[in-house]
């Protein structure tokens, strides 16, 4: 809890208001550490330095988003970094000071004390029993305005970050975010049942014409994967049709290791099964599956739990299972590696915007949410849910 | 007679050894279930996990918002279905006594057999008609609300069907002496019956919440799949098996905390395995210390 | 006055009476009212299904769903027999693995177990029926999937359904059938004490044949249980549309196949999606009525169960 003006240390600085309440550099600090994330770096930096790895080992976040957080928090005055080798190190600034077993921080202007988690914990169980009750009765539709999603799930858990990120500018707006799929999100949105769609595509002409409009929010691109224990790192567009429609049986066929091919194919509907049946003009009836999966995540633990399996998925979900040691491999497709770069420098075959889509222009709150996610921190947290911010697209 | 007692021999050692080997084959599928987990995701679970907000899509952070929202909606769905359930549970000890006209044994006959068709629909045929009557119909959205009244509609043929019994116990005995001291059926019920029907109803409460919490495709379909502080009950808010699916098939590198949430979802109900093992403990040693009669 | 005591008791006799008539009338009222609401839920659902699912009933025909070879719905065709076939096939094969072991494990608690070991097995299976279906099918993918790739691909397949499907249906099994065998009167209890009859004789010679109709109820109920279950098969089946012809072939059930396609679905094709769900709900209900015209009365599972917690 944050105590301004509670104990003033010495008697008062150039940028001290006159009044003698918190100056003006004391809110652009409290300001910076308006974000859990931030928080929790300064209360990192106060048991000592910290290399970035060792912050992001703690904190388990992206780095290109741990480094936003920190660039903040220098900005702010309240870190310091030096480089010391390969890594940069951080510490606390110096107007800057730890107090009493690093659960307290002398801000300079005011003073920060970390509660213990014990006591934190008990403090929020019975704020739980008297509030939510209170909040039930209150119905405070008044003071609170929600922002509805339905649609790709792909998406989902990206905009649902994107959303706790924008109620921390906006704390009287609610984003809500439903799953369903593209097509539900489409549906959704042409209904005005929520403001906005998500769909993990492009918009269809026809759904052009009913008036739906279509705002990108970022790309992605869809790979093929194997198992890490198969050499095969590349496929042409011929031996993946070819190994889709059943023409080819076996991995000894295309350079990979001898066992008979288990394609994964995915369920009707899926967005990702319309763009890869359509790039590689596949028939759906044509294809022969041995597998057929609902999501990425679903696809992705198939493949990893058998060796000869051939699955297609979202670059983002591949990328981030192998951060996690997935065991699996992604393929290059007509001789490009598939990466997030690839998709980023437009280089990459088969890749797709992700949408969000209304019903005519976006307005309101959905219009400053879409701008949201367009600003660097929008685009930050979409780097860590592994897709290209169209921000950073070239 | 040495074949005899050898034949019986060998007949029950054979038994035995089945009795034992069956037993030990259905411990080690649990035990094995339990240990991958908790291979996977035991080392996730910390202090900070149960108190803190998810981050990055669930991967980081922890799951309370997600255990107040689950909290709200098996209360909620209890609120729901206790009420209901205690009430069919009269309407059929009344109904269906032998003494009772045939119209009414034939209601209650038939409300049983519409009870037991309930308890065998498919969940997701459940989320289907939630979703359509409460989240459409009653205008409710992805909601607590629906989540919780759909949970009660699934629970409903579980608790019917333990408080009746638990009616069913109170000893014939007692029921003729409330009814010969002239007490109302009120009265009756609130000195006689349900102090009888205690450990049932109890029983019956926790059946109902477990079978709350291992709920997934109904919940995903009314309560919605927001992982955030639900403010009212009319937020959409997802319980903590919507999160184990989420983590699990949605989300890329989800597994440790999948599973992580899924050995927390075991020891709640181990705790209320305990619980309620406690409450019947109490209630009965309540009984015996009121009434004087030994403890069954 | 006298006169006026008794009259002052006469009256407050009568108010007392008047006011337990009226909270009678209420508790009648309320609890004809829940019964109401109870029965009905089962009714409404059906009637909603059968709402859902006429328009394609009537422009596909029953005999078009039963007569189409496949299920192809962009084309027009609605073959649901090879899934319908799936999901009998799993939920029996899962049966006849349960039921053996759940017969075990019944016996196991009535008379071989020590009192230490006999609760802390109940307590075992109680969590087991705890779990939820996400979690158990995720134990399957990752775990059951595998391994079983190794030996005969695709690993997701027949045989993996009817793995899961059983760890599944067993407690309530176990329960189930562990309290239709330890229903054996007092009497026939004690004479075969005095017999000097082993466990084994009293178990399998008097108390399983007693119990054969408790024994097939829980069967059936678990068969409903069995038929019922999504998530779980969803993970680990293979989800791909065609006849269970071999254990190790990917194969897709009717409620997998809901869950996959219901949100992509519209018109016909949604429909058709309610059409097999129609067709759950009418054997799951065939299924209870057996159960209960079988067990005599009390065929729900939890009934069972209730009597096994207060015993």
């Amino acid at each position: 809890m944050a105590r301004p003006g509670g104990a003033k240390r010495g008697g008062g600085g150039p940028k001290r208001a006159p009044s003698g309440g918190p100056s003006r550099s004391c809110v652009e600090k409290l300001k910076s550490l308006a974000d859990a994330t931030r928080l929790e770096v300064l209360h990192l930096l106060a048991e000592g330095a910290k290399s970035v790895s060792g912050l992001q080992e703690r904190l388990r976040i992206d780095q290109s988003l741990l480094s936003h957080h920190l660039a903040v928090l220098r900005e702010a005055g309240l870190v310091r970094g030096r480089r010391a080798g390969k890594s940069v190190v951080y510490r606390l600034a110096e107007g800057v000071a730890v107090e009493g077993a690093s659960t307290g921080i002398d801000l300079g202007c005011c003073q920060l004390h970390f509660v213990k988690p014990l006591a934190r914990a008990l403090l929020l169980l019975l704020s739980l029993l008297f509030t939510l009750p209170l909040a039930a009765c209150g119905g405070d539709g008044a003071a609170t305005r929600k922002l509805t999603l339905s649609g790709s799930s792909t998406m989902a858990p990206a905009c649902a970050e994107l959303g706790k990120a924008f109620t921390a500018h906006h704390p009287d707006v609610r984003v809500e975010v439903q799953a369903g799929g593209s097509s539900r999100g489409v549906a959704d949105a042409q209904a005005g049942l929520v403001d906005l769609g998500m769909a993990s595509r492009a918009l269809k002409p026809e759904e052009r014409a009913a008036g739906l409009f279509g705002s990108t929010l970022a790309l992605d691109g869809i790979c093929l994967i194997v198992h890490r224990d198969n050499p095969v790192t590349a496929l042409s567009a011929d031996q993946v049709v070819a190994i889709y429609r059943g023409a080819v049986r076996r991995w000894s066929d295309v350079g990979g290791i001898a066992a008979p091919i288990t394609v994964v194919n995915k369920a009707d509907g899926r967005s990702t099964l319309e763009l890869f049946l359509a790039h590689f003009k596949l028939q759906a009836e044509a294809v022969r599956a041995d597998v057929v999966i609902g999501d990425n995540a679903h696809g992705i633990k198939t493949v990893a739990g058998n060796r000869a399996a051939i699955g297609y998925v979202s670059i983002g979900s591949a990328e981030l299972e192998l951060q996690h040691g997935t065991a699996i491999r992604m393929v290059a497709l007509d001789g490009v590696a598939a990466s997030r770069d690839a998709v980023r420098a437009g280089r990459f075959p088969l890749q797709r915007p992700l949408t969000l889509v209304t019903r005519g222009e976006p307005a309101g709150l959905a219009a400053e949410f879409i701008r949201f996610t367009r600003s660097p921190e929008g685009a930050a947290l979409l780097e860590a849910q592994a897709f290209v911010p169209l921000l950073h697209a070239e | 007679m040495r074949e005899l007692a050898t034949g019986r021999d060998v007949r029950g050692r054979i038994v035995a050894v089945a009795a034992w080997g069956g037993a030990a084959l259905v411990v080690a599928s649990f035990g094995l279930l339990v240990a991958d987990l908790a291979r996977r995701g035991a080392g996730e679970l910390t202090w900070r996990y149960l108190i803190e907000a998810p981050r990055d899509a669930g991967r980081a952070g922890g799951i309370l918002p997600i255990a107040v929202a689950t909290v709200w909606m098996v209360a909620l769905a209890l609120a729901f279905a206790a009420p209901l359930a205690l009430a069919t549970a009269l309407f059929l000890d009344e109904a269906g006594t032998p003494s009772a006209p045939r119209a009414l044994r034939r209601a209650a006959a038939v409300t049983r057999r519409s009870l037991d068709v309930l308890g065998g629909v498919p969940s997701i045929v459940f989320g289907l008609f939630g979703n359509a009557l409460f989240c459409r119909s009653f205008g409710w959205g992805y909601s607590l609300l629906s989540g919780a009244a759909t949970l009660a509609c699934m629970v409903l043929p579980l608790m019917v069907a333990t408080f009746d019994e638990g009616l069913q116990r109170v000893p014939a005995a007692e029921r003729a002496a409330a009814a010969a001291t002239g007490l109302s059926r009120s009265a009756t019920l609130r000195h006689v019956l349900l102090p009888r029907a205690a450990p049932l109803l109890l029983a019956g409460t926790g059946l109902a919440v477990a079978r709350s919490l291992a709920e997934t495709a109904a919940l995903l379909f009314t309560a919605g799949y927001a992982d955030g502080w639900p403010r009212s009950p009319l937020d959409s808010a997802r319980s903590l098996s919507v999160h184990v699916w989420d983590l699990a098939l949605n989300v890329a590198g989800g597994d440790a905390r999948a599973c992580a949430a899924a050995l927390l979802l075991l020891l709640v109900v181990l705790a209320l395995h305990g619980a309620v093992r406690g409450g019947l403990g109490w209630v009965l040693r309540r009984r015996s210390r009121g009434h004087g009669e030994s403890v069954r | 006055m006298p006169s006026d005591t008794r009259h002052e008791e006469a009256r407050s006799q009568e108010l007392r009476r008047r006011a337990a008539r009226r909270s009678d009338a209420l508790l009648r009222g309320a609890s004809v009212f829940g019964a109401l609401i109870a029965a009905a839920l089962a009714w409404w659902i059906a009637a909603w299904l059968v709402r859902e699912s006429a328009p394609s009933l009537a422009a596909v025909g029953i005999g078009g769903f039963l007569r189409d070879a496949r299920w192809n719905p962009a084309g027009g065709e609605f073959g649901l027999l090879p899934m319908v076939a799936t999901s009998v096939t799993v939920a029996v094969g899962a049966l006849l693995l349960a039921l053996p072991l759940a017969l075990a494990t019944a016996l196991f608690l009535l008379g071989y177990a020590p009192p230490a070991l006999g609760s802390a097995m109940r307590l075992l299976l109680d969590l087991l029926a705890a779990v939820p279906s996400v979690v158990v099918g995720f134990f399957g993918l990752i775990v059951l999937v595998p391994w079983l790739a190794r030996i005969a691909p695709p690993g997701a397949s027949l045989l993996a359904g009817i793995l899961v499907l059983a760890l599944m249906v067993l407690p309530t099994l176990a329960v189930m059938v562990e309290a239709a065998l330890a229903a054996m009167p007092a009497a026939e209890r004690s004479a075969a004490a005095a017999l000097g009859l082993s466990r084994a004789t009293v178990l399998l010679a008097l108390a399983l044949p007693r119990a054969r109709r408790g024994v097939a109820a829980a069967a059936l109920v678990a068969l409903g249980r069995a038929l019922g279950e999504t998530m779980a098969v969803v993970m680990v089946c293979g989800n791909v549309v065609q006849w269970p012809a071999g254990l190790l072939l990917p194969v897709r059930t009717l409620t997998a196949n809901v869950a996959l396609e219901m949100a992509y679905a519209s018109g016909t094709h949604r429909g058709a999606l309610f059409v097999s769900g129609l067709l759950l709900l009418l054997s799951t209900a065939v299924l209870v009525v057996a159960a209960a015209w079988r067990g005599g009365g009390a065929a729900n599972p939890e009934r069972r169960a209730a009597g096994a917690v207060g015993a």
